[in-house]
C-alpha cells in the first residue's frame, strides 16, 4: 500500500509546484540576470556559451531548492518547470533576434530544452535525496 | 489528491502573488529589451546592467571622449541614463540589503517560536530575491575591484613607457639635427667635410634625465643607440642616413 502511495506521489504532477519552480526560476534566476547584465546581450553569439551555463546553474539550484523544500516527491515539477523556462528563454530572447540562417540550429535548441528537463529533476532529486537524509538524522536524535 | 498537496505548504495569496510578480518580471525584460534599447545614436553601446552604476557611468564617459574626438561638445546624461544610475544605486545598494538584513533578522528573531516548516508567503519571494541580488553584488565587488585595479595600473604603466620612449625619440631627433650639422661643417671648424666619420657624441648629449645615448659611426651614416634609464631593458636604436633622414628604427623591451 505505502508502494503505491509513493509511486503515485512519483508520477503525479502537483500543478502548484509546476508554477512555483517557473515563476522561481523567472524571479529568482532570470530577473536577477537581467538587471546584472541584460538578457539580451548574453544571447549574443559570445555570451551564449556563458548563459547556457548561467542559466543551467540557475536551473539546478532553484530545482534543488524546490525538491528539497516541497513535502512527498517533487522531482518532475521542476523538470517541467525548467523546461518551460528554457522554452520562454528561446522565445522570448533568443528567437526575436536570430534570422532565418540562425534556425539551422534548431536541433541544438530542442536539446537545450530537453537538458533543463533533465537538469531540474536531477537537481530536485537531489533536493529531494538532501531532505530526507535531513529527516532521518533529525528523526535519529 | 496526492501526499504532496493534502496540506497547503503555500499561504493563501502566495500562488496568485508569484504569478503576478513574475508576468510583472517577464513583461519588464521583454519590452526593455525591445523598447529600451532599441535604437541608441551612440558611439559607445548601452550597457544593459541595471546593478552596476559605474559601468553605466563609465559608458557616458567613454562617450563623451569620442564626442571631444570627433570634436563635439561633452553631453550631459540623458534623463533614462540619470534615472538608471539612481535605481542602480537604490536596488543594489540600499533597497536589497536593507530588506534582505531585515527579514533575516526578524527570521532569526522568530526562529525559536516557529515549529515545523514555515509556508511559502509573499515575505519568503522579497526575502530571496532581496539575498540573490544583495550576494550577487558584495560576491561581484571583490572581482570587479582587482580587474579594476589591475587594468588602471596596466594602463598607467603603458602610459609610462609611452611617455619614456616619446621622450627619448624626441632626443633623438636633436642628436640626429647635431650629427647631420657635423656632416655639413668643414674640418676647419670641426666638422666631418661631407662625412661622418670623427663625430664623437658631446658629452651634455650622452645622457639626460630619460635615457643614455651612444653613437657608432661609419662614413655615410650613424647609428645612435639610446638605453632606457627608467626601463634597463627597454632600448631605441636608429640610423642616420646622408640626408639626416632617421631610418631603421628598432624597438627592443617594453617599447616594442
Amino acid at each position: 500500500m505505502e508502494t503505491n502511495e509513493s509511486q503515485r506521489s512519483l508520477i503525479s504532477i502537483d500543478w502548484r509546484w509546476l508554477i512555483v519552480t517557473y515563476c522561481f526560476l523567472v524571479l529568482f534566476g532570470l530577473f536577477p540576470s537581467f538587471l546584472a547584465f541584460g538578457v539580451g546581450t548574453l544571447f549574443r553569439p559570445l555570451g551564449f556559451w556563458w548563459f547556457t551555463l548561467w542559466a543551467g546553474g540557475g536551473v539546478a539550484i532553484i530545482s534543488g531548492y524546490i525538491g528539497y523544500r516541497s513535502r512527498g516527491v517533487t522531482i518532475l515539477e521542476p523538470g517541467f518547470g525548467s523546461m518551460l523556462y528554457a522554452v520562454t528563454l528561446l522565445a522570448a530572447f533568443e528567437v526575436p533576434w536570430k534570422n532565418a540562417e540562425g534556425y539551422r540550429f534548431i536541433m541544438f535548441r530542442i536539446a537545450l530544452v530537453a537538458f533543463a528537463f533533465v537538469i531540474g529533476c536531477g537537481a530536485a532529486a537531489v533536493g529531494e535525496w538532501l531532505r530526507m537524509r535531513k529527516e532521518k538524522k533529525d528523526l535519529g536524535s | 489528491m496526492s501526499q504532496k498537496t493534502e496540506s497547503s505548504e503555500f499561504a493563501p495569496a502566495f500562488l496568485w502573488q508569484v504569478c503576478v510578480l513574475s508576468i510583472i518580471a517577464l513583461s519588464v525584460m521583454i519590452s526593455s529589451e525591445r523598447v529600451l534599447f532599441k535604437h541608441t545614436p551612440h558611439y559607445v553601446e548601452d550597457p544593459r546592467t541595471v546593478l552596476f552604476p559605474w559601468v553605466i557611468a563609465g559608458m557616458h564617459t567613454l562617450e563623451n571622449g569620442l564626442n571631444a574626438f570627433a570634436g563635439k561638445p561633452a553631453r550631459f546624461p540623458e534623463a533614462v541614463v540619470q534615472a538608471r544610475v539612481l535605481a542602480a544605486v537604490l536596488i543594489g545598494f540600499v533597497v536589497c540589503p536593507g530588506a534582505f538584513l531585515l527579514e533575516w533578522r526578524r527570521r532569526r528573531l522568530n526562529r525559536d517560536g516557529a515549529g515545523g516548516r514555515s509556508q511559502l508567503r509573499g515575505s519568503s519571494l522579497l526575502y530571496g530575491f532581496s539575498g540573490v541580488i544583495a550576494l550577487f553584488v558584495a560576491a561581484s565587488i571583490i572581482p570587479i575591484s582587482v580587474i579594476s585595479e589591475t587594468s588602471r595600473q596596466h594602463v598607467r604603466q603603458g602610459l609610462a613607457v609611452q611617455d619614456n620612449r616619446d621622450l627619448i625619440i624626441n632626443d633623438i631627433h636633436f642628436l640626429a639635427l647635431n650629427i647631420y650639422q657635423y656632416r655639413l661643417l668643414p674640418r676647419d671648424l670641426g666638422g666631418g667635410n661631407g662625412s661622418y666619420r670623427g663625430y664623437r657624441l658631446p658629452e651634455e648629449m650622452s645622457r639626460t634625465n630619460d635615457a643614455t645615448y651612444s653613437v657608432s659611426v661609419t662614413d655615410h651614416a650613424v647609428t645612435i643607440h639610446a638605453q632606457s634609464l627608467l626601463y634597463p631593458t627597454a632600448s631605441v636604436e636608429v640610423k642616420v642616413d646622408t640626408t639626416r633622414r632617421l631610418a631603421w628604427w628598432k624597438f627592443a623591451g617594453e617599447f616594442q
